[in-house]
């Protein structure tokens, strides 16, 4: 593979739920767009997650090997990264964007208990590609909604 | 009788598109004699040069060839991706109008 084939990616951000969500800044004049798009659209974060709800993220593993990230909340969270090795959807369909969320995801990759006053200890995390797809879920296991919320899930090529 | 535009005019034709999974087609202001093309997202691209013919370009990789066409058709199987294309001109761009 030539070198210049070599993956390079600059953009590796794979999910982001950011609460409170920031405004969209216009561009400073003169610089290119950097982020490529505005924030929002990158940004998964809709409503405060109620307590024993989730919100689930479903994205293409294949273009990375590992998986990284960070969790801030000021609630417990149960957070999971899954991979699915399926190539079909149960009906013999070939995955797309409406299938995704319908394979099987049976290996687990990170399983993590997130507590805001170990930030330290339960607020980053790291995992190794076991499949095609990948599945991140974070669950609310506090007591109340949440206010706060910074939850980034980042692939790396190498 | 004379040409009355230079064999390769050379002019970059550069464009940033996004890709999703409807098929989408990207014309070129003139035919091309070259064609790089940069996937910038986080997922895998598909193209294709002649809209039935599809190949796929990593996230994070680059492909060019040297081609001669008008359009480009891209996609994704899942998911959005970001890509840098820039077509060098067979012949000169035709003139912006004023």
């Amino acid at each position: 593979v030539p070198l210049t084939h070599y993956p390079k990616t600059s953009d590796n951000l794979v999910f982001a739920w950011v609460q409170p969500p920031p405004p969209d800044a216009p561009l400073r004049e003169g610089l290119p767009d950097f982020l490529g798009r505005p924030f929002s659209e990158l940004n998964r974060f809709r409503e405060p997650i109620a307590p024993g709800e989730s919100v689930v993220g479903y994205h293409d593993a294949q273009p990375f090997t590992r998986f990284y990230g960070s969790l801030c909340c000021d609630q417990s969270l149960d957070v999971t990264l899954a991979f699915s090795n399926d190539e079909v959807d149960a009906n013999g369909q070939l995955v797309c964007d409406e299938s995704i969320d319908s394979l099987n995801y049976d290996a687990l990759g990170v399983h993590q208990i997130y507590d805001p006053k170990k930030q330290e200890q339960t607020g980053k995390f790291f995992g190794l590609i076991f499949g095609r797809w990948i599945r991140f879920e974070i669950k609310n296991v506090g007591d109340e909604a949440t206010t706060i919320l910074r939850a980034y899930v980042r692939g790396s090529v190498f | 009788m004379p040409l009355t535009l230079p064999a390769d005019a050379g002019d970059p034709m550069s464009v940033v598109l996004f890709a999703g999974s409807e098929i989408e087609c990207h014309e070129f202001p003139a035919a091309t004699r070259q064609v790089s093309l940069r996937n910038t997202g986080t997922n895998t691209l598909w193209v294709s040069l002649d809209g039935r013919s599809f190949f796929d370009v990593a996230a994070g990789t680059s492909w060019d060839d040297r081609v001669n066409i008008r359009q480009l058709w891209y996609c994704t199987q899942t998911g959005r991706t970001r890509l840098v294309v820039i077509g060098v001109a067979l012949l000169s761009l035709p003139a912006e109008d004023d």
